[in-house]
């Protein structure tokens, strides 16, 4: 079993873990798969709560958990796991950590399948439709109300461990994401947006991606 | 000389030439500094120490105002030193593929390396509760982020081996932080380099290419990205090139005085440059043929031990000059080869005595001291033989001594035969001051502390003590050492000393320490963890019953229960981690020695050294090894040793001039000079304060062996004193030519060589001085002649 391969699903699962809003389309118009990357393109600050539920072939019923996440587009996301146990994942630009409570800090940035993992999440988010076809099999639906997107890694090193991810949303942006391993376990996050146009400060800026913690003026959105 | 014998000694010396320009190579090897005898695996272990990864390695420190641009520029210096041909390798963060190599190799045999204190800690585990709150910890870790890693080693590995072994690399490993994968001090904005060079951290010349290519870059990246970018740096190596950039400053100045000295005295009283190199004939040849001989004899010689073998042949230049001044001054005129069969006693007696004071040396424990008794003895021996044989054909071409020569020597032998006049008082004055010469002996402070003998800027000092604070607090003089037949025996060696100093640890007789126990347990060791897993048959019952009670699907751990049920895996051996990706790893904890294998324990926050030197010498084959405090020891034995050696020394030389006159007088009257020197001489550096250390007593063997040559030239000139003249200038020649080649050393700064510039200079002055004493001891109480001058 290679030892890169069974890493990434959890960060798979944590970078696309996040919530993007859609343009509005016309008046009764199904939304295009194209007009879904131009609204990830024009996202500012987006606040979501999250619920995830994992079914893992070794336990008898699913974990779950739940925490906040913070994105500022293009290319910075924090995720901060509240429940049951503390942990956040940091996504800055090309850096990317892990840390659980106060204890454990794992750098991950130099790692060569997390540069493939910050590769993938940059392209959902940064409108290139063309880069994110040449990195998946797409396959998109939507209809007045919802659309989903089906992804299938195009990559080996990704397609090693996942089989396909999904995600399906409204106007308001994505509102679940699941996730199929090669192994059969399955990732589901379900999305509560709470804002999709914050503006963050500086010093909440700082205080998520320096010091990965949340600030309190955060803690009370 | 007949045309045959001239074009065959050409012919000898050419052939030397070619064999030693082919052979030679000059290297100094520490351990050949060290006692081959009684305490000689210490001493190679300290020896390879010195010239292990541990002093090959630098720790680069880069801080700026932000730390960010010291990360970059961390980043940016460390590709352009990676390819520098002098860099063997550069670390800046983990390698990302050492996981993967960690698991490949550790992950089949994680149930071996499940505790190294299996019978205590391996039932522990075991136990219902212990197996359900293991079962909870691990639902919490798969819930986390990085949960689906543990989800699919997890059911081969429900007790987490496999992690108990990366969490041991990774305990053992630096405390420094990784930013952006980039070792860093957040507190200060540092970024962290580690930087191994392929050549020894005492290769000078390497050493100094690799540092200018380093300051450059630095330079460079420091003026192209600002922030006020500073770079710190620690490692054997900046010390080694300080060193020699300070002693190759102090020989270039000296080197000018001597040179000049050295030129104006043979201008003055020889007569130009002609006579000086037909004078030299003697020692260079002394010099070719020792290093010949050197080079068939050992195979190779020491850089250290031929530079001071070399230096011994500023003796055999005086005999060189003692033939042709006795020659051109001679009271009626002679041919060379008359003078030579005049005077060849006197000289084969003083390289005898030479020979005999450095005799001693011979039979040190010392391989770099015998090497130069060697060197001195054969060296000696062709210079007088020489002096002797080639020296008269070559000394018709050299041209007529000045007229200032022949006066010289005329007022210099009627001085000393003035002095000749009181020959009581002349001998009991310096007599009467051994009394007091022993006080103050008495009060001579020796010291064998190496580190005193360099003098180190202290701004790079401090600068290399700030940084390796900065990032490691291991110990780099102090190691727990142990040493075995065989590679199995000193794996499993290294298993008991882990276990002591995890006592030590607990006792908070120091705070931790890196060994090869984080990487290897002996094949014992491993076997025991097996058979105690394997040994309970309910464990993957129980284990499957706790797990299903915290959650988790029964039959989920069923490769746990296989792989109990298959046959042991094979224990990871010594070899096969050196065949392995992680070899490099091994490379401080583990070496050769010769038959044996040695494994090295480094130790940190040490308190309690005697506390831990017991739990460490209960073991057999294990010590605590101070290196510094070893170092002194040794330097120490090496400095009694040379005293020791001026003993056995003196009694030769007195055996040797006994033979030769059979009379005590002038055995006393040749002997008596250089013993009054010595005293004096401790006796002057003691009053001066001087701290006097190993070559100080060195250079006191050459003096002593000088100031008998100088007795016994004396003495034998008493038997013509028409040539006393001769012989004081002579003999003032060679006083002249040591205190400008030598003496001027005492105004170096670097300590070493003051120390040979202090002993050699102020010792030959005061043979020449004393030299009347020589002639005192000849004519007290004997009626005065007259017209001796």
């Amino acid at each position: 079993m290679r030892f890169n391969a069974v890493w990434s699903t959890s960060l798979a699962a944590a970078l696309l873990a996040l919530t993007v809003h859609a343009e509005p389309s016309p008046e009764g118009a199904a939304l295009s798969l194209t007009a879904l990357m131009n609204g990830m393109a024009t996202a500012s600050g987006v606040i979501a709560n999250f619920h995830e539920r994992k079914q893992i072939a070794l336990l008898a019923k699913p974990l779950e958990s739940s925490g906040v996440l913070y994105f500022v587009p293009p290319d910075r996301l924090a995720r901060f796991t509240l429940e049951p146990e503390a942990s956040a994942l940091i996504i800055d630009g090309e850096k990317l950590r892990f840390q659980q409570g106060d204890r454990t800090q794992f750098d991950l940035s130099q790692s060569p399948m997390a540069r493939v993992f910050i590769d993938n999440f940059i392209v959902l988010f940064n409108g290139d439709l063309a880069k994110l076809q040449q990195l998946y099999r797409t396959d998109f639906s939507a209809d007045r109300e919802s659309w989903s997107l089906r992804l299938e890694p195009r990559g080996s090193e990704l397609s090693r461990a996942v089989e396909e991810i999904a995600l399906r949303g409204d106007h308001r942006g994505i509102r679940e994401m699941v996730m199929r391993s090669r192994d059969g376990d399955r990732t589901s996050t379900a999305l509560d947006v709470i804002a999709t146009d914050y503006a963050f400060t500086r010093e909440q800026l700082q205080a998520l991606f320096v010091e990965g913690t949340r600030p309190a003026s955060l803690e009370k959105q | 000389m007949s045309r045959r014998a001239t074009i065959a000694l050409i012919g000898s010396a050419l052939a030397m030439l070619a064999y030693c320009a082919l052979n030679l190579r000059l290297g100094t090897n520490l351990q050949h500094f060290l006692p081959d005898r009684g305490r000689s695996k210490l001493a190679e272990i300290s020896s390879r120490l010195a010239d292990s990864a541990f002093t090959r390695t630098m720790v680069l420190s880069i801080g700026s105002t932000t730390l960010d641009n010291s990360i970059a520029a961390a980043r940016e210096l460390a590709e352009h030193m990676r390819a520098d041909p002098e860099v063997a390798w550069v670390r800046s963060g983990v390698d990302p593929t050492q996981l993967e190599q960690l698991y490949a190799i550790y992950f089949p045999r994680r149930l071996l390396f499940l505790s190294d204190d299996p019978e205590r800690e391996i039932p522990a585990l075991l136990t219902d509760d212990a197996l359900r709150e293991r079962a909870r910890a691990l639902k919490a870790e798969l819930a986390s982020p990085l949960g689906d890693l543990l989800a699919k080693t997890a059911p081969a590995d429900p007790l987490a081996s496999f992690r108990r072994i990366v969490e041991r690399l990774r305990a053992s490993e630096s405390s420094l932080a990784l930013v952006d994968g980039q070792f860093a001090i957040p507190d200060g904005n540092y970024a962290i380099l580690l930087l191994g060079t392929r050549a020894s951290a005492f290769d000078s010349g390497a050493q100094m290419r690799l540092l200018a290519n380093l300051d450059a870059a630095f330079a460079a990246i420091a003026a192209r990205r600002g922030g006020d970018l500073r770079l710190e740096t620690a490692g054997a190596n900046r010390f080694a090139v300080a060193a020699e950039r300070n002693i190759k400053r102090d020989v270039y100045a000296i080197g000018a005085c001597s040179f000049l000295g050295v030129a104006t005295l043979f201008l003055l009283f020889i007569g130009g440059w002609r006579a000086f190199w037909i004078v030299s004939v003697p020692p260079l040849a002394g010099i070719l043929v020792a290093t010949t001989c050197g080079l068939v004899l050992l195979g190779r010689l020491d850089g250290l031990t031929m530079a001071f073998g070399a230096s011994l042949m500023g003796i055999a230049i005086d005999y060189s000059n003692h033939v042709l001044i006795h020659n051109r001054l001679s009271p009626s005129p002679e041919t060379p080869v008359a003078t030579v069969k005049r005077i060849r006693a006197s000289l084969t007696l003083g390289a005898l005595t030479t020979i005999a004071s450095f005799g001693g040396l011979a039979v040190t424990a010392f391989p770099a001291f015998r090497e130069m008794s060697l060197f001195a003895a054969i060296g000696v021996g062709a210079g007088l033989l020489a002096s002797l044989k080639i020296l008269p054909a070559l000394i018709p071409f050299a041209p007529a001594l000045p007229a200032r020569s022949a006066r010289t020597a005329a007022w210099l032998g009627r001085r000393f035969a003035d002095l000749e006049r009181a020959p009581r008082a002349l001998l009991l004055a310096p007599i009467a001051l051994l009394p007091i010469c022993a006080i103050a002996l008495h009060k001579l402070e020796w010291i064998d502390d190496m580190s005193e003998l360099t003098d180190l800027p202290q701004a790079l000092v401090d600068e290399g003590r700030r940084v390796r604070e900065r990032v490691s607090s291991m110990d780099s003089s102090r190691f727990a050492i142990g040493v075995a037949p065989d590679a199995a025996s000193a794996v499993a060696l290294d298993d008991q000393i882990a276990a002591q100093i995890e006592r030590a640890i607990d006792a908070g007789e120091l705070d931790g320490s890196r060994s090869l126990h984080s990487l290897l347990w002996s094949e014992a060791l491993q076997r025991r963890n097996w058979e105690l897993l394997v040994a309970d048959a309910t464990l993957p019952g129980r284990l499957d019953a706790a797990f299903v009670a915290e959650g988790f699907r029964s039959g989920a751990f069923a490769p746990f229960a296989a792989a109990l049920a298959a046959p042991a895996p094979a224990p990871l051996t010594l070899a096969d981690l050196e065949a392995s990706p992680l070899a490099d790893l091994l490379g401080p904890y583990v070496f050769s020695l010769g038959d044996e294998v040695a494994v090295i324990s480094y130790l940190r926050g040490l308190r309690a050294p005697e506390a831990l030197r017991d739990r460490l010498e209960a073991l057999d084959g294990v010590q605590l090894l101070d290196q510094g405090r070893f170092v002194d020891d040794i330097y120490r034995e090496f400095r009694v040793t040379s005293l020791e050696q001026i003993g056995v020394g003196g009694i030769l030389v007195v055996l040797m001039l006994a033979l030769y006159y059979r009379r005590w007088r002038p055995v006393i009257a040749a002997f008596l000079p250089s013993l009054i020197v010595a005293a004096l001489l401790g006796a002057i550096l003691a009053l001066a304060g001087v701290r006097a250390n190993l070559i100080h007593a060195m250079s006191l063997i050459m003096v002593m062996g000088m100031g008998v040559d100088y007795g016994i030239f004396l003495v034998d000139s008493t038997a013509h004193r028409q040539t006393l003249g001769a012989t004081m200038l002579s003999l003032l020649m060679s006083c002249l030519t040591t205190a400008f080649v030598f003496g001027t050393l005492a105004i170096s700064s670097q300590p070493a060589l003051r120390a040979i510039g202090v002993t050699t200079g102020l010792g030959i002055l005061l043979c020449y001085l004393l030299a009347p004493v020589t002639l005192a001891a000849m004519r007290v109480g004997r009626p005065t002649e007259r017209g001796d001058a």
